[in-house]
């Protein structure tokens, strides 16, 4: 559980994020749902990495946190890249 | 400049707040760590978090419409920084309507003006301001939030439409000046009136040859002049009557416009008195310029609220000429106004009554005595009306729905049945 809690923050610091870009009012610079999926996971990736550094200087479950850490970075940037993709099409 | 957090920092805040301490109280770092990427996004967005600057300006196409008109305004934004968000609310005067949504979001780019275009509608007479434009500015992380002074979008004068009318009340009198209405009276004009024997001092152009070479005498033709009238329209202010549909107010300056239009039209003078708490008044002119100078003083018109007694000696005598024709456009309610149009008339003034009336306005209340007041009401206005027509003053009720032409109208022919009044 300690070593997917960096996933956990970065995903609910994006979804927050979302939720926030979903609530803006109507407007020209609203941006499109491709941007906003976009800024919400760059945040999330910076709040994965916060997070784990944060763990890393707290705990000592070094062994276990940093590889799902950089395992579950790395799904989260192919899952981002992915969809872009999906979306470019 | 007014800053303000967002709602959405106060959330983030709550939550590192809660969290860490959470993450005290049972020992847990895990609580800390999740908490940390919220408190770096609230430290990087304040670290990097800009004030807006721009330079907001409005330009108002016309600053003179009638009512109904679309006035447009345009909304200039000059920014000397990238902005993320800035929006603007038109918050119009309560007489104007938007025509469209009243809330407007850009993203500036520095050197990159912006123009913003919002519409709205005139829905009354008046002179009052438009209204003001609210600006909110958000950063990129929307963590603070920035309100910028409002922008005052400036005056605007909005005139009555007046409706064309066709029939007028024709004045009794007329005056010596030269006009389109043919007088009764007898002198240099083009009408013919009639042929009289030849007399000394008559010029010899007016000699009517037919009639001598049947008479067998010299005789001249007699001819009617034109000759102008003098119009006042005089405007009660003492009160009105309004609900969330109109009010007399409203429709007395619509007709006052409508007739000032018609008469004016005709070649007559016409004035305006708006008797009321605060006494206004416009002496008789003619032509285009005093149209401009009536409607300039009738979407002045308001009702001024004042427990003084008013009588028409409190107005100027240049205000009210000798001969002229007044019409009062009056809901008959005040009694100072209704003693008014009584003491004008006793003074040998030519006066017609338009009442705006407030029956529409003014529905029967749900109980027995409440219709019962209103009846009695309707039959005292009933009974002020015979009162007036047993004067000679023609009285003609218009109720705003229907065109001014059919009250005026009516004044007109009814004018001509009580030309004898039975008593003054």
């Amino acid at each position: 559980m300690t070593g997917a809690l960096p996933l956990l923050a970065g995903g609910l610091l994006a979804g927050a994020e979302l939720v926030f870009s979903a609530l803006q009012r109507a407007g020209d610079p609203k941006p499109s749902v491709q941007r906003r999926i976009a800024w919400a996971a760059f945040v999330g990736l910076g709040g994965v990495v916060a997070a784990a550094l944060v763990l890393l200087a707290a705990t000592a479950h070094l062994g276990r946190s940093l590889p799902i850490t950089f395992a579950g970075t790395a799904a989260a940037v192919g899952a981002v890249a992915l969809l872009s993709r999906a979306w470019r099409r | 400049m007014r800053r303000r957090t967002s709602f959405k920092l106060r959330s983030y805040l709550g939550f590192v707040a809660v969290a860490s301490l959470a993450g005290l109280v049972i020992g847990r770092p895990e609580l800390v760590a999740l908490a940390a990427p919220f408190a770096l996004y609230v430290a990087v967005g304040l670290a990097l978090r800009r004030e807006p600057r721009v330079a907001l300006s409005v330009q108002l196409k016309r600053a003179r419409v009638l009512e109904g008109d679309e006035v447009c305004v345009t909304v200039r934004v000059d920014p000397q920084a990238d902005f993320d968000f800035l929006e603007l609310e038109l918050r119009p005067w309560r007489e104007l309507a938007t025509i469209g949504e009243p809330r407007r979001a850009l993203r500036l780019r520095a050197g990159m003006p912006r123009e913003t275009l919002f519409r709205l509608r005139a829905s009354r007479w008046g002179g009052y301001p438009i209204g003001v434009v609210a600006c909110r500015a958000c950063d990129g992380f929307g963590l603070i939030e920035y309100d910028l002074p409002p922008l005052a979008l400036g005056a605007l004068r909005v005139f009555p439409r007046a409706e064309t009318l066709r029939a007028l009340i024709d004045p009794v009198e007329l005056q010596a000046t030269v006009g389109s209405r043919v007088s009764r009276e007898r002198g240099e004009g083009i009408e013919f009136a009639e042929v009289r024997p030849f007399a000394p001092g008559d010029r010899l152009r007016r000699i009517n040859w037919r009639a001598t070479a049947r008479r067998g005498a010299p005789y001249v033709s007699e001819r009617h002049p034109e000759r102008s009238a003098d119009v006042i329209l005089f405007l009660d202010t003492f009160a009105e009557v309004r609900d969330t549909t109109g009010s007399t107010l409203t429709l007395a300056v619509r007709a006052a416009a409508a007739l000032a239009a018609a008469y004016l039209a005709r070649k007559d003078r016409v004035g305006v008195v708006g008797f009321g708490g605060v006494l206004r008044g416009l002496g008789p002119h003619l032509g285009t310029a005093q149209l401009y100078r009536i409607l300039d003083a009738l979407i002045s018109s308001e009702v001024d609220f004042s427990y003084a007694h008013k009588d028409v000696s409190f107005v100027p005598r240049r205000l009210l000429p000798a001969k002229a024709l007044i019409i009062a456009i009056t809901p008959l309610i005040d009694r100072r106004s209704i003693a008014a149009l009584f003491d004008l008339r006793a003074r040998g003034f030519d006066l017609a009554i338009l009442d705006v009336s407030p029956i529409s306005l003014t529905p029967a209340g749900p109980t027995r005595s409440d219709a019962l007041a209103h009846r009695l009401w309707l039959l005292q206005r009933e009974a002020l009306r015979v009162r007036f027509e047993q004067l000679g003053v023609a009285v003609s009720e218009w109720r705003g729905e229907q065109s001014l032409q059919l009250p005026v109208a009516m004044a007109a022919g009814s004018r001509r049945r009580i030309r004898h009044p039975i008593a003054v």
